[in-house]
Parts: structure tokens; C-alpha cells; sequence
């Protein structure tokens, strides 16, 4: 087993699956990411990183059909377990922490 | 649909998507990349579109996406390996006749093909074990004057001395020069040639290994020696050297204050001991040296700093040393320089003074395909050997196709069988270049280092790999063609299938062995030629003394001469200066006046000799007289030219070149004679022109050559020492016979005959190998035929001629193939020499005789088996 921990990229992947279950396939993500990051992001880079999750067990996947666009392909839908929700939560209870201490110095 | 079309990705860029992509993901990755390029195409931009598609499917080209999915059905390979392995052993052990043939064949082209690649290593390494190799250069240059122009491998003395100071881009530049030296420790005294002058920095540019004190400081003071490892050895055993003290020509000492390691056969830069060149100056006595840009006897090297633009260069060295050298510009004569890099020097450099160790490039490719050929004719013989006996093996494919192998699995088998043949063969031939890689080295004429490293094996077992596959394929795809039911009713016909292919290629064995031996005929001829080349003087019954002007010597010289020749068998004897028609003379520039008075600048060569030289090498005079001592005015008025000289100047004859002027006053001398052309140099090169000069100053000769009659070469020699001990017991006598001389020259050329016949005659027998193999194979299979013809009453004769006919054709037609084949390649080889053969029809001849006489020697054994078999014992069992 990989290690559990969460790298900066995977967790943005990991919160817009679960922020917008509608668009939690590969595209879908990327594109999210773009907005809500203003940065350009590299589809197969996305597709690594979900890749990765899956093998991690923090997300479970489901082809789901897709849009006219994909010439009738279906697309792979992902979902959050909850080992992933845990795995969110840790990260930000330790940044809640962090800031915690921030703010009371 | 049409527009729908129009809006298609790239075909190609999808396809390669599918082609890449793991299975189980492509649906996804190529739908998110259809739906990138559908949004695009929304946004109006089709081409673009199209590129980004194309970008995209190159940047999901990632191992993520490319790695398939593991599955839990990985079939058992290394079972059924295990099984070829155990069948291919079997089969190897059941047929041994063929078996050991193949190994043979194998092993021997192998261990051909490692040495000779052991050695190209070698040739193609040369220096480049310095760690600045790649920066070093040599700077020779192409000398012009209005007669002639020449490129020769030494420079100025200046070049090295100067050019590191006024070029930044230029680190270091040393120079390397060759000297000898009468060497004294303790009582014992030698005369050592392998003295080398060089800059300090020698030690700094080249790598080169300290046994004993510091290379930094091995030139710190003027009288200091270095020495090899090997001549300290010879002066002080296994004492420590240095501190120890040397003397040089009887009158400097001078203190060893460094050993280094015996320079590898792999460099050009030979040595036996180092002085520095400011000790050289004084031994020259030319103080002056550093200044000179002219002339000059250095090898000069240069260090530049990486990634210098050397055109660049070039250009400024050319202008900074032409303005140097006003009194050749005004004269008409030119250097330009060039530079060569060190590691390219020792196989691609051939100029006047050229190292006499440097390779040629040209025998390095020639026993490349020497090489290559050899193993192609062990791959021909396996393949013919295995369709040949293709038939034993029917059966055993017939079954296994019946079983259910596919023909994939009964290649696989069959290359399995011919790798496995490959490695066993490697194995033996790495034992056999082991053992007999010394002997090889007295062949190539040096030692040879192999380099052994993982990269060694790694390249040995793909080229095992390789050599099987390439041996095993036509036999694996041939046999596994066989239909099982043919096979299993016995309908197969032996022999038959494949027979075109086979006899093509003993065809092309023949072709290349054909080849081979008209070419050693080739070789052999020329070189026969060259030694018994009249070259225009006698040199049967010379013997020069090389005493390196010793003033004791020349003192003593009329003593020497009057007491040798009170003997009878000493006929003539001639002091010189550097002037040993062979292994190359010096050259100088001079005014030489043309045939309309006028005078031009051109550059010769010198003897500077007495007046007994014509007398004593037996070279004939065109025109004129020769020196003599009854027209004492010879010294400082007169000279000769050769033929080539006269020509060169176009005087017109020998006769009209009398009384023409050489050199500008108060040098000025009259052309008293002309000698027949001699050759002064290998029989590679033409004559060139030639000046002979008396010498002026009595004192400063430094051989002598002794024209004695050597049908009794010990008597005379043993003469000849005795006498030169009781008048010079301080000097050590170092003499050598002409002929010896002569035949140095010819050492490279000598060499490449010796190796190349070595190959030769090992290409001669695999090929026969696999002869011997075809025609055992062909006289089994027609056993019953030969049994039923000699029942009918045919004879023996009838017999072997039927046999013998079907090879014997073969090898006419390859001997008709390789004539035009080797009469090329040796009119190839032959234009490297100025006086050579011509193409000789009785050489084809010869190799005919010598091709058609091996193969029926080869097939002989086994057709005449066969023809005196008793027909009952092959007829019997049906």
C-alpha cells in the first residue's frame, strides 16, 4: 500500500470531487480546477493524480454514459469513500490548528 | 456525416492514443480528449483544435496511462523454455556430426571475429587513455614552395614554445622530440634511442603515471632525466632511482628525478627516458631554438580550452607565424598550419615524419569485413546444416503440430536450439582468445590491453543473441513450414525443399573465400615484388654503423678505414651525416636555378656525404662525376642531383643539368653530376628529388657504411668488432645489416600479410567445414540412389563424378563471382604503392586450383564413401 498521506494536488482532486459530485470525472475536474485555482491544468496530470487516489482508497470510480462530445464513450465517474472523507478532514484539522496558532500569538 | 467528418481528431494522433493506451483506460482518456477537442471546436479554432488534440495525445503519453492492467493469466513461458532448452540439448548430443561441425565453425569465426575486434578496440583507442584527449591536438602543416608542396607532421620549435603564451585559447603546447644518447652509469655504458625532449608540461597534458619523485618538479633543475620504469629496471635492478646519477654522451652528468610507468602500446608518444628541451638546447647547441619558426624536428602538441573555435584559431596561429617567417615569404615558400586531433592521429595521419608506428585506417576496415565475413560463413554453414538435415526433424514437428503447437512455438524452439549453439561456441572461443591472445599479439606487433568491463558482456551476450537469431531464423521458419500430415505418411521429400537457397548460399561462402584467397595471392605477390625490387643501388652487402658523431669516432675515422681495409672482404667503406637511404632523410629549402636561368625556391631532400658514397651503395651516375678527392675544390663548389631532381626542375636531361647553380652566394654550388634514381625511402612512395652534398665539415659525420662481402656474415662481423674495439673501446658498436633495414620498412605491410592470411585460412575452413557437412548430407540422402546405380553397374568414377559434379559447379561459379570481386578490391589496395604489380590472370588461375582442390579434398571422403559402400547394406532394410 502507498502511503496515505494527501499531496497538495490530490487533496484540491480529492475537494472538488466531492464539492461538485456533477463534475467529478477527469474533465470535469480539470476544469474546476482552472476556475477555482486560476492556473492551467494539465488533463493527464489530473488523471495521474485520480489514478492514485483510487489506489490509495480514497475514491471509488463507476463508468457513468457520457455527452455527445465523447463520440458515445462513457466517462469514469468518481466518488469519495469514506477513508478519503477521514483523510480530508486530518488535513484540515491540521490547518485549522495551525492557524489556530497563528492568530492567537 | 460529412461535417461530422470534418470534425474528426487527427486519424493518425487516435490511433496512436489506442496504440499506447492500457486497455482498461482508453475509453476514458480517449473520451476526455475527444471532449477537450469538441469544446475547442465549439470555440471556433478547427486547426487548432487539431494541434492541441495532437498535444494532448503526446502529453498522456505517460506511463500511468501507458502500463496495462496486470493480469492473473501470465502464462508459463519458462516451462516450455525449459522443455526447448532440454529438446535443443538433446538433438545437439543426437546428431553430433553436424553438431560439432556448427560449434566449429562457430567457435572459430567467433574467436576470429573477438580478436579482430580486440585489436580495431585497440587501433581506434590510440591516446585516448590521456585525460585531456579530447582538448589535444597535433599542429603539423603543409609546406608550399614554388617546386613543390608537402605536409609533414613536425613544426618550428617555436610553435611549442611560444603559442600557449600568446594564445588564450591555446592551454598548453609541448613539444615532443626524438634524440639518442650514449648513457653511462657506473662502468656500463648503452647507446639508448628511445630519448625524448620535451616542454615540462608533458606531464601536465598527457597522463602519464609517477612511480618515483614528483612530476611537477621533475624539470626543475637543468641536468634532470626522467626514466621509464623499464629502463631504470635495466640501470639500477630494483633499486630506488632517483637521486641516482647518469652520464650523457661522456660529458654531462645528469640526476634521475623521476620514473613513469612504460608508456601502453596505445600511444603514439614512445619513450624510454624524458629530458627537458632547455637541456636540448644546449645538446643542440642552439640556443636561439625558441625563437625559430621555420624548419624544425619537434612533434609539437597543443591543449586547447574546451569548445575553442579552431578555424578561428587557425587563422590568427597562420598570420602570427607567417608574419614570422619573412625570409620564406619573400622566397615564395609557405607554412600553413593545420591541427589533428591526437586521437585521430595514429590511423589517419599519414605525413612526411610521421610516426613509423601510426596504423591505417584502411586495414582497420579491411578486417572489419574480414571479420564480418567470417562469421557470415559460420551463420551460412549452420543454415545449410540445419535445412539439410531438416528431414530428421519432420517428425518431431509433426507431432508437436498435431498436438497443438503453433508455428510460433516450433520458431521459438528452433532459435532457442541455434542461440544455445552460439553460446556454447562463445564460451569455447572466449577460452581459445585467452590462450592464444599472446600469440596474436606477436602477429599485431604490440601488446594489447583488452577492455573486459560489464559494457564487454553485456555487447558479447546480444551479440550471442544476435548471431543465433540471425544463424537460426531461415532453419526455424523452414522447418516449422512442415505439414504434419505430409510428415506422419512419410510423404516428405528429403532433400529437395530448400536446396536453391542452400546452394545460393555456398555460393556466396565460395564468393568470399574465392575472393579471399586471390586476394592473399595478391598480397603475397606485391610484396615479394617490393623486396626484390632492384631500387637502384646494392644494398645486399652494406652494413652501417650508426655512431652518432662521436668526436672519438670521427677522430679516428682514416685509422678505422685503413685497418678494415687491409682485410679483402671489406670493399668500400663511406662516412656520412643522417644520410642512411632508409627510414627517411632530412629535407631542406634552397634556391635552385631553373632551365631559363631563373631562380625558384623548392625543398629537397639531403645526404650530406664524402666522397666514397656512389662507390659504396653501387649507385650509378646519369651524367658527370662524382666527388672525388682529386678535385679538392668538391667541397665548397660542387653538388649532385638524382633523376627525379632533374625532372622536377625540367632541365630537360642529366646532361643539360651540368654546371647548373644550387643555392644563393656565398653558398652557391655547380651541379657537377647526376645520379640514377635510388630509392631512398619504401618502395611506397616514388623517388623524390634528392640533392647530394660533400661534406664540409670533416668532424661532424655520424655513420658509416661498410661495403663487405657477408657471404660469411659472421667471420666478417666478428672482424668488424674486433677492429672497432681496438680503435674505439670507449664507443659501443651499433650496427645493422641493410637488408634488415630494408625489411623494416616493410614491417606494416609484412604484418597485414601475416594477419590477413591468418584469416584467410580460417574462412578457408569453415567454408569447407561446411561443405563437408553438405556433402554428407547430400550422400546420405541419395544412399539408396548410389546403392541401386552401382547394382546396375555403375563405377566408381560414374560415381563420385555424380557428387563431386553438383559441388564442383557451385564453387566455378563463385570462383567467377569473386574475380571481379577481388580484382577491385586489390586494385584498391595496390594504388597505396608507387611501384606495384598489375592484376594477374594467372592469380585467378592459382586461386582456382587452390578453391576446386580443397572442396574435392573436402567432399572426397565422404563421395568416395559413399561409392565404395556395398550396395546390400544400403539397400537391405526397406
Amino acid at each position: 500500500m502507498k502511503g496515505t498521506n494527501l499531496g497538495e494536488f490530490e487533496e484540491l482532486v480529492l475537494l472538488v470531487t466531492v464539492a461538485r459530485p456533477e463534475e467529478a470525472y477527469s474533465v470535469g475536474i480539470a476544469k474546476v480546477l482552472e476556475e477555482v485555482a486560476g492556473r492551467k491544468v494539465v488533463h493527464s496530470v489530473v488523471h495521474a493524480s485520480l489514478n492514485r487516489l483510487v489506489k490509495k482508497g480514497f475514491l471509488t470510480s463507476e463508468m457513468k454514459p457520457g455527452s455527445q462530445k465523447r463520440g458515445g464513450r462513457r466517462k469514469r465517474v468518481f466518488e469519495i469513500t469514506s477513508a478519503g472523507m477521514k483523510a480530508l478532514e486530518k488535513v484540515k484539522d491540521q490547518r485549522d490548528n495551525l492557524w489556530a496558532m497563528i492568530h492567537s500569538t | 456525416m460529412d461535417k461530422k467528418q470534418k470534425f474528426q481528431p487527427p486519424r493518425w494522433a487516435d490511433k496512436f492514443l489506442e496504440w499506447y493506451c492500457a486497455p482498461h483506460q482508453l475509453e476514458d482518456v480517449q473520451g476526455a480528449l475527444y471532449e477537450f477537442f469538441h469544446e475547442r471546436i465549439e470555440k471556433g479554432n478547427t486547426r487548432q483544435a487539431k494541434w492541441y488534440f495532437i498535444l494532448d495525445v503526446i502529453t498522456h503519453f505517460r506511463p500511468h496511462i501507458i502500463k496495462r492492467e496486470s493480469s492473473h493469466f501470465t502464462s508459463n513461458h519458462f516451462g516450455m523454455f525449459k522443455n526447448y532448452l532440454k529438446i535443443s540439448v538433446r538433438n545437439i548430443k543426437k546428431n553430433r556430426l553436424t553438431s560439432f561441425l556448427n560449434i566449429l565453425g562457430l567457435t572459430i569465426s567467433i574467436t576470429s571475429f573477438l580478436l579482430i575486434l580486440i585489436w580495431i578496440q585497440q587501433e581506434k583507442n590510440f591516446d585516448a587513455f590521456h585525460e585531456n584527449a579530447e582538448n589535444i591536438y597535433r599542429i603539423p602543416n603543409t609546406f608550399t614552395s614554388e617546386s613543390e608542396s608537402f605536409s609533414q607532421a613536425v613544426s618550428g620549435p617555436a610553435l611549442g614554445a611560444q603559442l600557449d603564451e600568446l594564445f588564450p585559447q591555446i592551454v598548453n603546447a609541448c613539444r615532443f622530440g626524438q634524440t639518442t644518447a650514449i648513457i653511462k652509469y657506473e662502468d656500463q655504458t648503452y647507446f639508448e634511442n628511445g630519448i625524448r625532449v620535451v616542454d615540462p608540461n608533458f606531464f601536465e597534458m598527457f597522463t602519464w603515471e609517477a612511480l618515483e619523485g614528483y612530476q611537477n618538479e621533475f624539470f626543475k633543475e637543468l641536468n634532470s632525466i626522467v626514466l621509464t620504469e623499464s629502463l631504470a629496471k635495466k640501470y639500477f635492478g630494483n633499486k630506488a632511482a632517483v637521486g641516482e646519477m647518469l652520464t650523457v654522451d661522456n660529458e654531462r652528468t645528469v640526476e634521475v628525478t623521476g620514473v613513469v610507468t612504460d608508456p601502453p602500446a596505445n600511444s603514439q608518444l614512445q619513450f624510454e627516458a624524458i629530458i627537458s628541451t632547455d637541456l636540448g638546447k644546449i645538446r643542440w647547441e642552439n640556443p636561439n631554438m625558441d625563437n625559430q619558426w621555420g624548419g624544425g624536428s619537434f612533434y609539437t602538441y597543443l591543449q586547447l580550452k574546451p569548445n575553442t573555435d579552431k578555424e578561428v584559431l587557425m587563422e590568427e596561429v597562420n598570420k602570427l607565424i607567417t608574419s614570422k617567417l619573412s625570409f620564406f615569404t619573400e622566397r615564395n615558400m609557405s607554412y600553413h598550419y593545420f591541427l589533428q586531433p591526437l586521437t585521430d592521429i595514429h590511423l589517419n595521419s599519414k605525413l612526411r615524419y610521421d610516426f613509423s608506428s601510426n596504423g591505417s585506417a584502411r586495414n582497420v576496415s579491411i578486417f572489419t569485413v574480414i571479420g564480418l565475413i567470417i562469421l557470415l560463413l559460420a551463420c551460412i554453414n549452420y543454415i545449410n546444416l540445419s535445412t539439410a538435415t531438416a528431414i530428421k526433424r519432420a517428425k518431431e514437428v509433426g507431432i508437436k503440430k498435431i498436438i497443438g503447437a503453433f508455428r510460433k512455438d516450433l520458431i521459438k524452439q528452433f532459435l532457442v536450439e541455434s542461440v544455445l549453439l552460439c553460446f556454447v561456441a562463445t564460451l569455447i572461443a572466449l577460452t581459445l582468445v585467452y590462450f592464444l591472445l599472446p600469440g596474436f599479439e606477436n602477429f599485431v606487433g604490440y601488446k594489447i590491453t583488452p577492455n573486459l568491463g560489464a559494457q564487454f558482456i553485456l555487447w558479447l551476450l546480444l551479440g550471442i543473441l544476435a548471431l543465433g537469431l540471425i544463424a537460426g531464423f531461415f532453419p526455424a521458419f523452414f522447418i516449422s513450414t512442415f505439414r504434419p500430415l505430409t510428415v506422419i505418411k512419410g510423404q516428405l521429400k528429403s532433400g529437395k525443399k530448400g536446396s536453391f537457397v542452400r546452394k545460393s548460399l555456398v555460393v556466396l561462402q565460395f564468393t568470399a573465400t574465392c575472393a579471399l584467397i586471390i586476394a592473399i595471392i595478391t598480397v603475397n605477390g606485391q610484396l615479394r615484388f617490393i623486396q626484390n625490387q632492384d631500387l637502384g643501388m646494392q644494398t645486399d652487402e652494406v652494413i652501417n654503423i650508426y655512431f652518432r658523431g662521436i668526436q672519438s669516432v670521427n677522430d679516428s675515422r682514416e685509422v678505422l678505414k685503413n685497418e678494415l681495409l687491409k682485410d679483402s672482404k671489406f670493399k668500400s667503406i663511406s662516412f656520412y651525416r643522417n644520410s642512411y637511404p632508409v627510414g627517411g632523410l632530412s629535407n631542406s629549402t634552397i634556391q635552385v636555378e631553373t632551365e631559363n636561368g631563373k631562380k625558384v625556391s623548392s625543398s629537397l631532400y639531403n645526404i650530406l656525404v664524402d666522397e666514397f658514397y656512389a662507390e659504396t651503395y653501387d649507385i650509378e651516375l646519369a651524367s658527370g662525376r662524382f666527388f672525388s678527392e682529386a678535385f679538392p675544390a668538391d667541397s665548397t663548389e660542387s653538388v649532385l642531383v638524382n633523376e627525379a631532381a632533374v625532372k622536377s626542375f625540367g632541365w630537360g636531361n642529366p646532361e643539360l643539368a651540368l654546371g647548373k647553380k644550387m643555392g644563393t652566394e656565398p653558398n652557391e654550388r655547380k651541379v657537377i653530376g647526376v645520379v640514377k634514381d635510388f630509392n631512398f625511402e619504401g618502395l611506397q612512395k616514388e623517388v623524390e628529388p634528392l640533392r647530394i652534398v660533400p661534406i664540409r665539415n670533416r668532424n661532424s659525420f655520424t655513420e658509416i657504411a661498410i661495403k663487405a662481402d657477408l657471404s660469411n656474415p659472421f667471420e666478417t662481423i666478428a672482424f668488424l668488432e674486433n677492429t672497432w674495439k681496438r680503435i674505439n673501446p670507449e664507443v659501443p658498436l651499433d650496427y645493422t645489416l641493410m637488408n634488415d633495414d630494408l625489411q623494416d620498412q616493410y614491417q606494416g605491410e609484412l604484418r597485414f600479410r601475416s594477419i590477413f592470411f591468418l584469416f584467410s585460412i580460417l574462412s578457408l575452413v569453415i567454408a569447407s567445414l561446411g561443405l563437408f557437412g553438405l556433402a554428407t548430407a547430400s550422400t546420405n540422402q541419395r544412399i539408396k540412389e548410389i546403392g541401386i546405380r552401382k547394382v546396375l553397374g555403375a563405377s566408381i568414377f560414374n560415381l563420385v563424378g555424380l557428387i563431386g559434379r553438383e559441388f564442383l559447379l557451385l564453387v566455378l561459379l563463385s570462383l567467377l563471382l569473386a574475380i571481379p570481386l577481388a580484382w577491385y578490391g586489390m586494385e584498391q589496395w595496390l594504388s597505396g604503392f608507387a611501384y606495384r604489380i598489375e592484376m594477374n590472370g594467372l592469380f585467378f588461375l592459382l586461386a582456382g586450383f587452390i578453391a576446386i582442390g580443397i572442396s574435392l579434398i573436402t567432399i572426397s571422403y565422404q563421395t568416395l564413401k559413399a561409392a565404395f559402400r556395398n550396395p546390400v547394406s544400403s539397400l537391405r532394410s526397406e
